[in-house]
């Protein structure tokens, strides 16, 4: 092999096994610049533009549940609930362990008025937070403040 | 000219062995490339220490102390090339801790010093070891010390949106509490949490620069609710932990316990026959090994 081949595979060599190693870093972004834009209009409450970018970036990356929650999110600001239900439940699917899919379900369900099914999601992230998780103490409050209201009307 | 470290054999019969030549294959190809690029430096190609890794723990499973002492000592002060990734400071950490913990050796394990990488996920494996080292052999104020170093490393991860490696240490949070509530003899508290680390490991992938993990959270289960005295339960929990993490001394030892305390003895019997095969050139003083032998003989 001549010192140039030898360098080159070297070279090839190298990249391959640095990139197997490389960091993960963001490992919830996943590289998709669709997904993160997806993130940034959800974080900036444009939900028809998060929808529109998260739904391509879901269609690239099928497993992400991530993708699935925060798009269950958007279509539940929309006020399009079939919508976030399914997106929500898929994230669970992918996920069954998913903090923020329980969190935020348990949510849609105080939305439509399904009490049991809220304190379900929270009974899960009680199992499932063994160690304490913001995702716990906000349906919670959710759940006492839900509580609260329906006491007071007559 | 191949470079292929990996954990192969873990599958196949002879286990460990051909690991362990393919990993040593792979530490010389790596001493070469150091040569030729950083000559004079004595730098070695840094994914040396993934091989390095794999051979320490596939001697650790065949009893092979002696072999896997002297690559802990070896690792210790050798030096990684350029590029170092969470992989390469992994593979550096975890020999050294793998040492202690598949040697059940606490007072070892509660001793170990952490190495001052900037990877969180690679210093928790420290933290882990030292936390049940001390959670073990009785000192719940030095475990309690590094379960909050662990929880803090955690909090970092996960403030820097790294939620895989957040992950990662919960489990290794969850498994110490685990064994230091075991220790304070709260028993229903250290089952809930040491459960809570086995689901929540089985439940995640593996990254490969940790594929192979530091210690199997259901064996540790498994070895658990044997100390409680449930040996048919900690039998389905190992041979559970069997399909993640299959040829491992201390899961065939804890099987056959097992086995054999809940009366199967025909399948106590098939699984020390897998503890002799697999530790045939064992050359430490294993107290499992020297059951073993007790065993042995009075089969006959």
């Amino acid at each position: 092999m001549s010192d140039r081949l030898r360098r080159a595979a070297l070279a090839l060599l190298l990249s391959g096994a640095l990139a197997a190693l490389a960091d993960p870093g963001d490992d919830e972004g996943s590289g998709d610049p669709e997904y993160a834009r997806g993130r940034q209009a959800i974080e900036a409450k444009d939900w028809q533009g998060a929808v529109r970018l998260l739904s391509s970036a879901a269609l690239r990356d099928t497993r992400n549940a991530d993708i699935q929650n925060y798009l269950g999110y958007a279509y539940r600001n929309l006020g399009e609930m079939p919508l976030a239900f399914k997106h929500y439940s898929r994230a669970l699917q992918l996920d069954p362990r998913h903090r923020g899919a329980h969190e935020y379900l348990g949510e849609a369900y105080l939305m439509i008025g399904n009490l049991g099914k809220a304190e379900e999601h929270l009974a899960a992230l009680r199992r499932i937070c063994l160690l304490p998780c913001a995702e716990y103490g906000d349906l919670e409050k959710k759940l006492a403040e839900y509580r609260k209201a329906s006491a007071l009307r007559p | 000219m191949a470079y292929v470290s990996c954990r192969c054999g873990s599958k196949a019969w002879p286990p460990k062995k051909a690991s362990i030549r393919s990993n040593q294959n792979a530490v010389e190809i790596s001493k070469q490339i150091g040569a030729k690029n950083w000559p004079g430096t004595g730098k070695i190609f840094p994914q040396a220490s993934h091989a390095w890794d794999f051979m320490t723990y596939a001697y650790l499973q065949l009893g092979q102390d002696r072999n896997a002492k002297q690559l802990v000592d070896e690792l210790k002060v050798s030096q990684m090339g350029f590029y170092p990734s969470i992989g390469t400071y992994a593979g550096t950490i975890a020999p050294a801790a793998r040492y202690y913990l598949e040697r059940q050796d606490w007072k070892g394990a509660a001793q170990l010093q952490p190495y001052g990488s900037p990877y969180p996920a690679a210093e928790a494996i420290t933290h882990f070891a030292r936390a049940m080292g001390a959670a073990r052999s009785g000192d719940p104020a030095a475990a309690q010390a590094d379960i909050d170093k662990l929880k803090q490393l955690r909090e970092g991860l996960l403030a820097a949106r790294q939620p895989y490696w957040a992950e990662q240490v919960e489990i290794q949070v969850l498994g110490a509490i685990a064994w230091l509530q075991d220790g304070q003899g709260n028993r229903d508290e250290a089952l809930k949490f040491m459960r809570g680390a086995a689901d929540l490991e089985d439940s995640s992938e593996k990254h490969v620069a940790m594929e192979n993990r530091l210690y199997p959270m259901r064996e540790l289960l498994g070895d658990m609710l044997r100390g409680y005295g449930e040996p048919a339960a900690a039998l389905k929990e190992y041979e559970v932990s069997m399909k993640n993490a299959p040829n491992r001394l201390r899961g065939y030892y804890g099987a056959a316990k097992a086995a054999a305390d809940s009366g199967q003895a025909k399948r106590a019997s098939g699984y020390y026959g897998q503890l002799a095969r697999l530790t045939r050139d064992a050359d430490g003083d294993r107290a499992e090994i020297v059951e073993l032998k007790q065993y042995l003989a009075s089969a006959r």
